[in-house]
């Protein structure tokens, strides 16, 4: 057993979300581990139909109930496993040590009370104060977050707001309970180029501050260049690939990761032809029955079509851990990762 | 590119009123949408009008496709003002110019089946024989890469990034000169965003069309246009080549714009030029240079008073700015 200081801040081990739906049962979320430390950036990456927002609900399990449900895993938070809590328990634990932000600030906030009374709504929830001492609590958050003044931006309500300063409103309630995890699912996709670089630097200023720990979801690179330290990239419901954040950019290891990093456009060079991935992303009532990127993948192999691959590591980085579930990765470098 | 553009706006305005009062409502001011922009596009080229919402460049796009009226100023497709074009001129038009929108999961009438979508265009306009359409559609059909039997379909069978190519195939069937594409792909995943920007190229290629396109993705931008228009609160500030565009940059707000933009490798550290406070707001936009409010190189009280003109650099006069830094070396009779 490694020591609290070692220990993850947040742990997902072996997660499975399935959905009952009128095409069958389907996993959302299919054997899904990651983890996030004191202070640091996850970026979980992946497509629309990834399962990347399904499995950070099922962290706060918040899945729509009764279709979807939590099927098998762990969610370690500081060593508590999320799942066997019960809601008394999880509702204590949502917004006081997990807290979420999510895309579109404009339906986040409630458009008929004002922002002060909506930042105190959330920090009152698990503070047990005065009404006053709340206020003044929640004139602290929206400083935080950098709101310029906010002793009078507390009486106003979300439409007198530009998105951006919604966002960090939302940003303030999420965080005004001082949470030791943040998951922030695409909060900045909504949000013009100039805000969405104030913004990103703005949760990297509070981190720094506060050694919070964020995951953050996007589908965005360029947003896991600039703010993650690790990434998880998902596809069909599987992590396929998993390490620091360099290590993926220098020298991806999965097809699917490869082809996703070429086929962004950079603002940086110009670009004679983007490569382009054929075909789209399978059903899920549909999957593949081996490797899922197989049907569009240029290396597959037969093995591909059949089996799905073993998660291998990558043996120079160690335990520090480059992972990746394919078959056509070279056999000394890659060895079965025995997690 | 070519010596007759096929589309120029020239000092193309639009103000909306702003009014107070329901019944007796008065005019209280004017939002500048778009105020003063004068551009051109040639043959077979690609045009990205690029700026922070807000900045008139949606409104602009819809002033080329008729669906608002410029306050003032003149829009000319192939040297005919586009507002004033009447019967079988505008008929003509609505043939040359076509559009691609950003959602195709709202830009595709869900009750109709794929052929009456893309054939819609052709019918309407009466513009080929009726044993003629069957071949038109499933031409334009494998120019997208569907298959033509695919065309008994509904909307609903396809993926968002097959729904894009059935509007951009319902687009192409009238065989346009013109395409205003808006947000053509951000509404699509990654992995399809490449596979319909490379498609684009291609028809481009193949059919020498020219692109009026709306992008705020900058990434997109630099890998599709050949020209970029940069917009803030309603007027061009820059406007030049994409590469000597995003090489040097010469506007203060284009340096911030771009100095925002995400980088494409985790090494890439970018000096960014922070922006103060908000855009102010289009009714009553600051005297002068609308962007002197926020700009870090603001060199003094002539950005308040005087609004700089759109002009061409010496060196490189394809390269237009709208900056009084660059006043001293500006060349009197180049302006535009």
């Amino acid at each position: 057993m490694r020591s609290p200081s070692e220990r993850p801040a947040l742990e997902v081990r072996d997660l499975e979300t399935r959905i009952d739906t009128k095409l069958g049962l389907i996993k959302a979320v299919d054997g899904v581990s990651f983890s996030v430390d004191h202070g640091e950036t996850l970026g979980i990456v992946g497509e629309s139909g990834s399962g990347k927002s399904i499995a950070a609900l099922s962290i706060l399990r918040l899945v729509p109930k009764p279709a979807a449900y939590i099927a098998r895993g762990q969610v370690l938070l500081d060593g508590e496993d999320l799942l066997e809590k019960n809601e008394n328990e999880m509702r204590k634990v949502r917004g006081k040590r997990i807290s979420m932000i999510l895309q579109d600030p404009q339906t986040s906030l409630n458009p008929v009370f004002s922002i002060g009374f909506q930042v105190v709504e959330a920090i009152g929830m698990h503070a047990d104060a005065p009404r006053k001492t709340l206020v003044r609590r929640a004139v602290e958050a929206l400083r935080r977050v950098r709101v310029a003044d906010p002793e009078r931006r507390v009486d106003d309500f979300p439409h007198q707001m530009s998105g951006g300063m919604k966002q960090r409103v939302v940003g303030a309630i999420a965080l005004g309970s001082f949470p030791s995890v943040l998951i922030a699912d695409e909060p900045t996709t909504a949000l013009d180029v100039t805000i969405q670089a104030q913004y990103l630097r703005l949760l990297k200023d509070i981190q720094q501050e506060t050694g919070l720990s964020i995951i953050f979801i996007t589908h965005d690179f360029g947003v896991v260049a600039r703010m993650c330290d690790k990434v998880a990239v998902m596809y069909a419901g599987r992590v396929v690939e998993y390490g620091p954040v360099r290590e993926i950019f220098n020298s991806p290891a999965h097809p699917y990761t490869k082809a996703l990093l070429n086929s962004v456009p950079a603002v940086e060079e110009d670009v004679d032809r983007l490569y382009s991935i054929k075909g789209q992303p399978p059903a899920f009532w549909d999957m593949p029955k081996g490797c899922r990127f197989e049907p569009r993948c240029d290396v597959a192999m037969e093995r591909c079509k059949t089996e799905y691959p073993a998660k291998l590591a990558k043996a120079a980085t160690g335990s520090g851990g480059h992972y990746a579930d394919c078959w056509a990765l070279e056999e000394p470098e890659w060895i079965p990762s025995r997690s | 590119m070519d010596s007759q553009p096929v589309l120029k706006l020239n000092e193309v305005t639009k103000y909306f009123p702003v009014t107070k009062g329901l019944i007796f409502a008065r005019t209280i001011g004017h939002v500048r949408a778009v105020d003063g922009v004068t551009l051109d596009l040639g043959q077979g080229e690609t045009l990205a009008l690029v700026g922070e919402s807000g900045c008139g460049k949606t409104t602009t796009a819809k002033l080329i496709l008729r669906q608002e009226t410029p306050t003032s100023g003149k829009l000319k497709f192939e040297g005919e003002d586009v507002h004033e074009m009447t019967g079988t001129a505008l008929k003509q038009y609505r043939t040359d110019v076509q559009a691609v929108f950003q959602d195709p999961w709202s830009s595709l009438n869900p009750r109709m089946r794929v052929f009456d979508i893309v054939s819609e265009t052709l019918v309407v306009n009466h513009a080929v024989a009726k044993g003629e359409v069957a071949d038109r559609v499933a031409k334009v059909l494998s120019d997208v890469g569907l298959r033509p039997e695919q065309s008994r379909n509904f909307p609903h069978e396809f993926s968002g990034g097959q729904r894009q190519r059935i509007a951009i195939a319902s687009a192409l069937i009238s065989e346009p000169k013109l395409l205003v594409l808006d947000e053509p792909v951000s509404a699509l995943d990654v992995s399809i965003r490449s596979q319909i920007m490379n498609l684009f190229k291609d028809l481009q290629d193949r059919y020498r069309m020219s692109y009026l396109m709306v992008a705020h993705d900058l990434g997109t931008t630099r890998y599709m246009a050949h020209k970029v228009a940069v917009m803030y609160l309603g007027r061009l500030v820059e406007l030049a080549p994409t590469r000597s565009l995003f090489e040097a940059p010469l506007h203060p707000y284009t340096q911030a714009l771009f100095s925002a933009a995400l980088p494409s490798h985790p090494d890439i550290e970018r000096e960014e030029i922070i922006l103060e406070g908000e855009v102010p707001s289009p009714i009553n936009p600051p005297p002068g240079c609308s962007f002197h409010t926020r700009c870090p190189l603001k060199i003094g009280e002539v950005c308040e008073r005087e609004t700089p003109r759109l002009t061409p650099r010496p060196d490189d006069p394809q390269h237009h700015v709208a900056c009084h830094l660059y006043d001293g070396e500006q060349n009197g009779e180049q302006r535009v």
